[in-house]
């Protein structure tokens, strides 16, 4: 675990297995990040189990009067959040996003850069933006 | 402001540290700290060369393993890139690298789980706790005159010819012919560039000279 950068929320809960590699990776947590073994992860990779913020305008002006500093302590709107699950022996590379809900199954190699916001089937090599299987490991 | 070449230390440096022995910087090169130093342990003669008023700005990373080696061409400008090198990274003159650009000539770990597992369980054992270099490495080689835009990645064996251009948050799989526009992820040629460089170029020697004049082309 070198530089990495732990956004911990309130009710979040991170979970990393043994013996996995992780270098300058920004977990960004609010609900559940659950991370087996044997799993690497590169330079600048993000794993987010939340966006943060409502999609919806109206939802969004709220939002950002609640987080303002004359929020006078009233409530965030329901911001959608899901667990991420990667599965053991995943290597994920540098610059690599993974979004909520994401489940990436064991073995699975994500190439630098992917985005990710689906599932991943186990052993898949996946690349671009939006991420693609493009062969197996 | 000046660079202690006995010391190898920067006097405007925040950084504690020193530029590594076998490490040449040119004396009209600025490297604005030495913490770009900080995961570097090339053992090769020359683990790292640094040209004629090349930039080097804070943000690069020389990630350089015990046999790798980094070439910066002369006038070229590094702002920022995370150089992830155990064979041979080279970067031509006057190229520009931005931002948090990832060039990499490995993927450090093996791709085969069993072995990776074995290379993982093996880190906690190693005094700088990195993965030993037993993967698989192919050069990187980008051109004279290259672009790449902010958070793109260059994968491992990839050349990028002369005169082209990366667009930002691409990712590099394939060759790059010279004077072409490339961008996506993966990255796709967009179009190609009319070269309309001069024919003599301050403080460097052409790719067409150097075999006219019969010089290595490296």
């Amino acid at each position: 675990m070198d530089g990495v950068h732990f956004a911990v929320g309130e009710a979040g809960r991170i979970e990393i297995g043994d013996y996995c590699y992780f270098c300058n990776v920004i977990l960004l947590c609010e609900m559940e990040l659950r991370i087996g073994n044997y799993v690497v992860a590169g330079w600048n990779t993000t794993l987010a189990d939340t966006d943060f913020h409502p999609i919806s305008p109206a939802a969004r002006i709220q939002d950002a009067i609640a987080c303002s500093p004359a929020s006078q302590a009233r409530a965030r709107p329901a911001i959608p959040m899901r667990p991420v699950v990667i599965e053991d022996d995943v290597w994920m590379g540098p610059n690599v996003t993974i979004l909520k809900g994401v489940r990436i199954g064991a073995g699975a190699f994500i190439e630098p850069g992917a985005l990710i916001t689906h599932d991943i089937p186990a052993r898949a090599r996946v690349l671009g933006n939006p991420a693609q299987v493009v062969g197996s490991v | 402001m000046s660079l202690n070449l006995s010391k190898r230390t920067l006097s405007w440096d925040w950084h504690v540290g020193s530029i590594p022995e076998n490490v040449v910087l040119d004396e009209e090169a600025y490297l604005e700290t030495t913490y770009s130093f900080l995961l570097y342990r090339s053992c090769a003669p020359e683990g790292a060369r640094i040209g004629r008023a090349a930039t080097i700005y804070l943000g690069t990373m020389f990630d350089v393993g015990p046999g790798g080696r980094v070439q910066i061409g002369a006038f070229a400008l590094v702002h920022g890139a995370w150089i992830i090198c155990d064979a041979a990274v080279e970067i031509g003159d006057y190229s520009m690298i931005s931002w948090n650009v990832v060039l990499m000539d490995t993927y450090r770990f093996p791709r085969e789980i069993a072995a990776r597992r074995r290379v993982l369980k093996q880190i906690p054992t190693e005094p700088l706790r990195c993965p030993t270099g037993q993967a698989a490495a192919g050069r990187i080689r980008i051109g004279r005159n290259v672009w790449i835009g902010f958070e793109s990645c260059v994968l491992p064996g990839v050349t990028i010819g002369d005169g082209s251009v990366v667009g930002a948050r691409s990712v590099v799989v394939n060759d790059v012919p010279p004077y072409t526009l490339v961008a996506g992820n993966p990255a796709r040629v967009i179009r190609s560039i009319d070269n309309d460089e001069p024919p003599q170029l301050e403080g460097s020697i052409r790719h067409e000279d150097r075999i006219q004049n019969d010089l290595p082309t490296e």
